[in-house]
């Protein structure tokens, strides 16, 4: 009998150790993520982004909270792309009563009510990577804005190309491969209608105009910010333009890696000498240039494929947001504030160029 | 004698109080974690927190009552989240400030605030019907009927977003008669509180006392055996679905201005938080079975939790997971049940 019953009833103990286990694991993670989440120190203020998701967001966020070490405790939330979710956790932190938000909306127009809500409340803002409307920015003098001007991204690729070009528009080098004097382009553009599309993509072609370089659009395909959508399209504008082109414009790193992986296929960026490195100067290379400084793309102008990239200061975006943030808390150090703000609501951080 | 029938007795009520506990094992988890937020941060037990998880269940809870008739009829309903949002769009492109800059219809005058709420519903309504009416007659499967319909409202939706005068730009800029109308407040109660309690009268009242809601029921419990009875089978599932659809036009209405923007992605995802909240709340996938208060419990165990996981500063993915596990055991103990009844 003893034998029988035994393994039962330690099968039984065995299952209900298993769940206590278990709820006790459960119980120690959420106790630890409490813990981290709510230990208050000094001052709170809530970081809220769009979508934790986006790599360079969660790489955004990691340098604000390095920045911020002993200034603030920051919170932070992920809207996971939703402006919904986005607006319950903030309505969440507005009752801890926190010293400041730092918001990355999901959807720059639904800033116009989080504006009103939060002067409501005497709590002031710093928005960052989307910008409100100006209009509603001007609602309340304690909202800030920390970012980069889409134009100058386009107007610095741009430059990256001319360049490379040899900056003589009357005196095109060898990578004017036709010799016309003309620069046979490929835009890519992200999205039909968005703004940063747009101003990338006028801007780039405004800077060629007003530096009086001639170019030759061979074709502005959109192709929704995505890579393999940009590998797809690459292949049927190759078909067609393959003998002609002499530089691709896209408006950010993902579709220029698309772009160049399709261009690879059809006989572009050999590697003559097997060195592992694209030769520049053999016939099969053309420049590409991205925006964004996404790390595969650091990689491929490494290996030789991408020719550059425009980079968003993310860190300098940090450290300003920060100083800000002191600065609109009124702790014992604030006041020092290392970048200009205009119009005592906006700080613009320029982009960096990229090459190797 | 008298011990053996003790030892019954003790042993009966170890068996009931097992069940009990089995039974309502999902509420006794979910008032732990509350327990335990309310501990980790006490000032989670204040007006204002209660105040704001009123407010932040009322979409939801008009949703849930929506898709909730749909699963006392052993259905689903996917299309919602995109119903929702065709109404937001089509809400939010009626009631645009008239100095906003970039206005869907440049020369919309003002309209009475009911004007695109009665549009919405209208539209929204067709659409359910629709789902209804292939449910119905062609005896497809709510589930791919509706997933269907989702695909289809989301390209509808988008072309309607698209031709806007803007192009496909967010839609924002609300006339704040509108804005005003939807997340103020009244003596107190913010309004959205207001509607939702008002609407949860009216589907209590069309689900206990009416005899659409005598053939709800029915036809949920066992269609058959309703079709003997006597009751229009295909007539009480396609009200059923359109009166979803009203509830989402009214949802849609109500979301836009409290995002304070719209666009063709706004209500993705949110038929599976409504379905999620019903099935907590007990109504029951197989069928026939389900209360108003059940889905009214369900809505704001889904909300207090979120929001008080929001409210300790918990990460977003923790949270997930949280979620996730409890819908399954919610459905678990729902199949446990059915199990039992046949």
């Amino acid at each position: 009998m003893i034998p029988t019953t035994r393994p039962r009833r330690a099968g039984r103990l065995g299952a209900a150790a298993a769940v206590r286990a278990s709820l006790a694991a459960l119980a120690a993670s959420l106790a630890a993520c409490a813990l981290l989440g709510c230990a208050s120190k000094e001052a709170r203020v809530g970081l809220f982004l769009y979508n934790q998701a986006d790599p360079y967001i969660e790489v955004f966020a990691r340098q604000i909270r390095d920045e911020s070490n002993s200034a603030f405790l920051a919170v932070q939330f992920d809207a996971g792309n939703s402006q919904l979710i986005q607006n319950e956790q903030i309505e969440a932190m507005i009752a801890k009563r926190p010293a400041l938000m730092m918001i990355n909306p999901v959807d720059r127009l639904a800033s116009h009510a989080l504006i009103r809500r939060l002067k409501a409340e005497d709590i002031p803002i710093i928005f960052f990577n989307r910008e409100p409307l100006a209009e509603d920015m001007a609602i309340w003098d304690r909202c800030y804005y920390v970012g980069a001007r889409a134009e100058q991204s386009g107007q610095m690729q741009a430059e990256l190309a001319m360049s490379l070009f040899g900056n003589d528009p009357s005196g095109l080098n060898e990578y004017d491969r036709s010799g016309d004097g003309v620069i046979q382009v490929i835009i890519l553009k992200g999205e039909q209608g968005h703004q940063d599309a747009e101003l990338r993509t006028r801007e780039l072609l405004r800077s060629f105009e007003a530096r009086g370089f001639s170019i030759e659009i061979l074709a502005i395909e959109v192709a929704n910010w995505k890579r393999d959508e940009a590998y797809e399209k690459m292949g049927a504008l190759l078909r067609s333009h393959q003998d002609r082109l002499e530089l691709v414009a896209s408006n950010n790193d993902a579709m220029a890696l698309g772009a160049i992986m399709r261009m690879r296929q059809q006989g572009f960026f050999k590697d003559d000498d097997q060195s592992g490195k694209v030769d520049r100067f053999d016939d099969s290379w053309r420049p590409v240039v991205g925006i964004d400084g996404l790390v595969e793309a650091e990689e491929s102008i490494r290996e030789g494929y991408l020719y550059g990239t425009v980079k968003n200061d993310s860190l300098s975006m940090a450290k300003a947001m920060v100083e800000l943030a002191r600065r609109a808390i009124g702790g014992p150090d604030s006041g020092e504030l290392h970048y200009r703000l205009q119009d005592e609501k906006y700080i613009w951080i320029d982009y960096q160029p990229f090459i190797r | 004698m008298s011990g053996t029938a003790t030892r019954r007795l003790s042993s009966m009520t170890k068996e009931q109080w097992k069940e009990l506990l089995v039974k309502n094992a999902i509420y006794i988890v979910i008032f732990m974690i509350i327990m335990f937020i309310i501990i980790s941060e006490p000032s989670f037990l204040s007006a204002n927190v209660f105040r704001n998880i009123l407010t932040q269940s009322a979409v939801r809870l008009i949703l849930a009552f929506g898709v909730g008739g749909i699963i006392i009829l052993q259905g689903t309903d996917l299309s919602l989240g995109r119903s929702v949002g065709f109404a937001a769009v089509i809400t939010g492109s009626l009631l645009q400030r008239a100095d906003y800059a970039s206005r869907f219809y440049p020369d919309m005058p003002a309209l009475p605030l009911v004007v695109p709420l009665l549009i919405a519903c209208a539209v929204s309504a067709f659409f359910s019907a629709i789902n209804g009416w292939v449910v119905a007659k062609f005896k497809i499967h709510p589930f791919l009927a509706t997933l269907g319909m989702m695909i289809t409202l989301y390209g509808v939706l988008s072309i309607y977003f698209a031709s806007g005068a803007p192009g496909p730009q967010p839609i924002g800029g609300f006339d704040t008669r509108y804005t005003d109308f939807v997340i103020g407040s009244t003596l107190g109660i913010p309004n959205l509180v207001i509607y939702a309690a008002i609407i949860s009268v009216i589907v209590w009242v069309l689900w206990n006392k009416t005899t659409f809601g005598k053939n709800l029921y029915a036809v949920g419990g066992n269609p058959e055996a309703a079709k003997v009875s006597g009751v229009n089978v295909s007539k009480t599932i396609i009200l059923v679905y359109v009166m979803a659809g009203i509830l989402y036009g009214i949802g849609g209405y109500l979301e836009a201005a409290r995002i304070g923007s719209a666009n063709n992605g706004t209500g993705y995802g949110y038929e599976l938080d409504a379905i999620a909240a019903c099935v907590v709340g007990g109504i029951s996938f197989s069928g026939g079975i389900g209360k108003v208060s059940g889905a009214v419990a369900g809505v704001l165990m889904f909300t207090v939790i979120s929001y008080g996981m929001t409210f300790i500063g918990m990460d977003q993915y923790f949270q997930y997971i949280i979620k996730g596990v409890i819908i399954v055991a919610a459905v678990a103990l729902d199949a446990k049940k059915y199990i039992k009844k046949t």
